[in-house]
């Protein structure tokens, strides 16, 4: 009963190959779980799997115990809110009103926003520290500030259940981990379920309460943090050496890269 | 509360501009009435006859170019949103070229093969003109619907690519029929391309009844403004958050196709209002559909009113196509916006 959601065999493709074939997976209710993978290996495609996007071919995934197949867009969305790698905005909207359209699914048929709407948006702005941006146009944010905002409007939402889709993908070092933090917060303190894909190995070895490594569309690995961020399971499923490590308590990833021996003035 | 103040504001400002654009459109002519007598004749409350004439005829006049002006500007607003493309007008469905395209082959080839449209013309109070460009416009967009769909979704690339392939097609037979029509048929089309805001052949009733197709369908559009917000941030955004994106889409481009074949078929392709009325409106009051589109009703409506005063009124005893004045007024307007600070959101 304590599951937020979960995949039953679960498979999808977009043309002849299997983008994502026969996963099974269960999230915990107010856990926080990776996906983690080589480019390619299915994770976006899981994703778009579990917030309904996408329709799975075979297999089926349930939504805090219902089929998502017979919930409408609007139910899906008060139960889950997604954080993409990056939002492209045209049009000049300011931070407040994006933050507001994470109140679409609870509006009425007037599609007009109640003082409730407003105050969810207020406190979803404070819990991301984007409060002082609320009037400015979010094309003038940075890209950090920016996926905070987003990160607004998913809390906005109300929903229970986060996805986020490399959400650090375009941050340097210090966004990556205040927006990481910003995300294991939200879990710890408002008990939400989190399901983030990434390429960051050290923030989902740190963050995580469980890793599901991904392989050419199939689980390859799944457990606790310490099961999964192993050397041997990493080099055999990235296709390079991978270096795990202690420091001062903390689990520190690397690619085991060799220098390649050029001398200066070697290059075309 | 410092916003919905601002909003106040603006929707006044944007009242005040639209009532005085109509008291002047009234008002300036070929024989000038003062403001105040306009007013009263407006009201029916007016003593002298020939000042109340003159005002009921161009009471038309006035009635159409607001409606036009708001009709383009509401489409353009739709379509730019939907495509998520700043560039994007009504014009872009195919509707102008397939509207030239009807109203060239009603010009050349006239009542005498279109018997059906003739008589569907006097049944509906519209000129067989008319009837001929809205038929025109519904089949281009029909077909732009239809080709820029794939597995039942609209292509917004696609759409936009297979509308000015539509258009440059309608344009090459207008060009065609225009080349073989005589002289006095070759000049109708011309004239009719540059767009008209004249009333000689609309009926009042046929006026009114565009007007409620009018606002029924801003009615309609208006209660997409939420979805269509959420929508302008990608077709993937929107499905997160709950909208039904390929309905939505359907919606919104049939409703466009509609208010701009409405127009194109009463007074021909009047350009530029579409383009950049909405993005005129867009430095006023923001982004959010919900507000822009009444915003956009109101500028628009006032933005052609004007324009076409100008081109009655400029020089006398002449009428300029209003297509001159629009661009004329709109793009340096538009250009010193762009480069001003508010204007700054385009990269």
């Amino acid at each position: 009963m304590n599951r937020a959601m979960s995949a039953h065999s679960v498979s999808f493709a977009y043309s002849v190959v299997d983008a994502v074939r026969d996963v099974t997976l269960d999230v915990e209710r107010a856990s926080f779980v990776s996906l983690i993978g080589p480019n390619g290996s299915g994770k976006t495609t899981l994703l778009r799997l579990l917030s309904g996007v996408l329709s799975a071919r075979a297999g089926t995934v349930e939504i805090l115990g219902g089929d998502i197949r017979r919930m409408s867009r609007r139910e899906v969305a008060r139960r889950v809110a997604v954080v993409p790698q990056e939002t492209s905005v045209v049009f000049p909207f300011t931070v407040e009103e994006v933050v507001l359209m994470g109140r679409f699914p609870h509006l009425g048929p007037y599609g007009l926003e109640s003082k409730r709407d407003i105050e969810a948006a207020r406190e979803a702005m404070e819990a991301t520290d984007t409060t002082e941006f609320a009037s400015r146009r979010i094309q003038e944010l940075s890209g950090g500030e920016r996926q905070r905002v987003i990160i607004a409007r998913a809390l906005a939402q109300g929903a229970d259940i986060l996805l986020l889709d490399e959400p650090t993908a375009f941050l340097d070092i210090k966004h990556q981990v205040d927006v990481a933090t910003l995300v294991k917060r939200l879990q710890r303190e408002l008990g939400l379920t989190i399901v983030m894909a990434g390429h960051d190995l050290n923030l989902a070895a740190a963050f995580s309460d469980s890793i599901v490594l991904m392989k050419s569309g199939r689980v390859f690995a799944a457990g606790a943090p310490a099961d999964v961020i192993r050397p041997e399971i990493l080099t055999s499923a990235y296709g390079t050496e991978v270096l795990v490590t202690q420091l001062n308590g903390r689990t520190l990833v690397a690619a085991a890269i060799n220098p390649i021996d050029i001398k200066p003035g070697d290059t075309k | 509360m410092k916003r919905s103040k601002r909003l106040t504001l603006v929707f006044a400002f944007l009242c005040a501009f639209a009532l005085t654009a109509a008291l002047t459109a009234v008002s300036l002519g070929t024989s000038r009435i003062a403001f105040t007598d306009a007013a009263s004749a407006l009201l029916g409350r007016s003593d002298d006859a020939s000042v109340a004439a003159i005002v009921s005829y161009r009471v038309s006049r006035v009635a159409l170019a607001a409606l036009v002006g708001a009709a383009l500007s509401l489409a353009g607003a739709v379509l730019q949103a939907l495509l998520r493309n700043p560039l994007a007008d009504p014009y872009i469905l195919g509707v102008s070229g397939g509207g030239a395209l009807g109203a060239a082959l009603y010009i050349t080839f006239g009542p005498a093969v279109l018997v059906a449209l003739g008589q569907a013309t006097s049944a509906s109070g519209f000129s067989a003109l008319a009837v001929a460009a809205f038929a025109g416009s519904l089949a281009a967009s029909g077909v732009v619907l239809f080709a820029g769909r794939r597995h039942g979704r609209i292509l917004p690339g696609t759409l936009l690519l297979v509308g000015v392939m539509v258009n440059a097609l309608s344009g090459a037979a207008v060009l065609a029929l225009t080349y073989l029509s005589n002289v006095a048929q070759s000049h109708s089309i011309v004239v009719w391309l540059m767009g008209n805001l004249s009333t000689l052949t609309l009926s009042r009733a046929s006026l009114s009844l565009s007007a409620c197709a009018v606002i029924v369908m801003s009615g309609l559009l208006w209660r997409l403004g939420a979805r269509l917000n959420l929508m302008s941030l990608g077709d993937e955004a929107a499905a997160h958050l709950g909208v039904n994106v390929v309905r939505t889409r359907l919606v919104a481009f049939v409703l466009a196709a509609l208010l701009t074949g409405l127009s194109v078929a009463l007074a021909g392709p009047i350009g530029f209002v579409g383009l950049v009325v909405p993005h005129l409106t867009r430095f006023l009051v923001g982004a959010d559909h919900r507000v822009l589109f009444p915003a956009c009703a109101l500028s628009g409506a006032g933005f052609l009113m004007l324009a076409d005063t100008a081109a009655r009124t400029m020089k006398p005893g002449v009428e300029l196509p209003v297509g001159i004045l629009t661009a004329c007024i709109g793009a340096p307007v538009f250009i010193f916006i762009l480069r001003s600070r508010r204007g700054h959101y385009f990269e």
